[in-house]
């Protein structure tokens, strides 16, 4: 077995654990979820919510790689993807998200 | 007065393009960041000379880049600029919906298109005369 293998192991056991559910494509998947952070901003228009958190997701859990500009449902509230980090053959994909 | 003016000029841009939000840029409502929309400024009214005042005045369109894409984008431009081609329809509208002040008339005096944090933004300033009586 591999090391990315046992790594991809080993999260799965801490997602079954700790990971909080997040929707991605109609599908619910476990994550690792970072502290969100999120701050509101008074401009032309009205208020403008902003900051960001990272999304860890098992790569083999997802159909397919996310896009920027896709959206993620976590705690009842849509947030946009900013970022992708993917690594292969690293397990894990993360995901930089900000609120919608 | 400024206000008045924002929603005057909102009331056109909804008339023309009814599918888009449009909103005053003095609001307190949530702004989101994934959906095209439409801001109305007017930060600046000036006296002339009796009930006659000078309105400067900011039409802000917002796309986003990776929900919207530029297609509509221009789409929406070209209704945005549409809007502004008639003086005769607009004072209508915005006479009707505010009541007083009244639009006397306008010209664009410039605009902009620029990308802005992931979104495409176009920008069309006016000079507008307002009278207020």
């Amino acid at each position: 077995m591999s090391i990315y293998n046992e790594m991809a192991g080993d999260l799965a056991q801490i997602l079954d654990e700790f990971g909080k559910r997040v929707t991605f494509e109609g599908r619910e998947l476990s994550a690792l979820v970072s502290e969100p952070q999120e701050t509101l901003e008074l401009g032309a228009g009205g208020f403008t919510a902003s900051g960001n958190f990272m999304v860890k997701l098992l790569r083999h859990d997802l159909a397919a790689l996310p896009r920027i500009g896709q959206q993620v449902t976590y705690a009842g509230d849509i947030f946009s993807i900013v970022r992708v980090s993917n690594r292969p053959p690293h397990p894990v994909v993360t995901l930089t998200v900000e609120p919608a | 007065m400024n206000a008045q003016i924002e929603s005057g000029f909102v009331a056109i841009l909804q008339a023309v393009m009814p599918s888009v939000p449009v909103r005053e840029a003095t609001s307190s409502l949530p702004l989101h960041g994934d959906i095209q929309i439409a801001i109305v400024e007017c930060p600046e009214v000036e006296h002339v000379v009796g009930p006659l005042h000078r309105a400067t005045v900011s039409i802000h369109l917002g796309t986003p880049a990776f929900e919207e894409g530029e297609a509509r984008h221009k789409e929406t431009s070209a209704l945005l600029a549409a809007a502004l081609v008639s003086n005769e329809s607009a004072q209508s509208i915005f006479n009707s919906a505010s009541g007083g002040p009244f639009l006397r008339g306008f010209h664009v005096r410039s605009q902009s298109e620029k990308i802005v944090e992931s979104t495409w933004r176009s920008t069309l300033e006016l000079v507008a005369g307002i009278c207020s009586g």
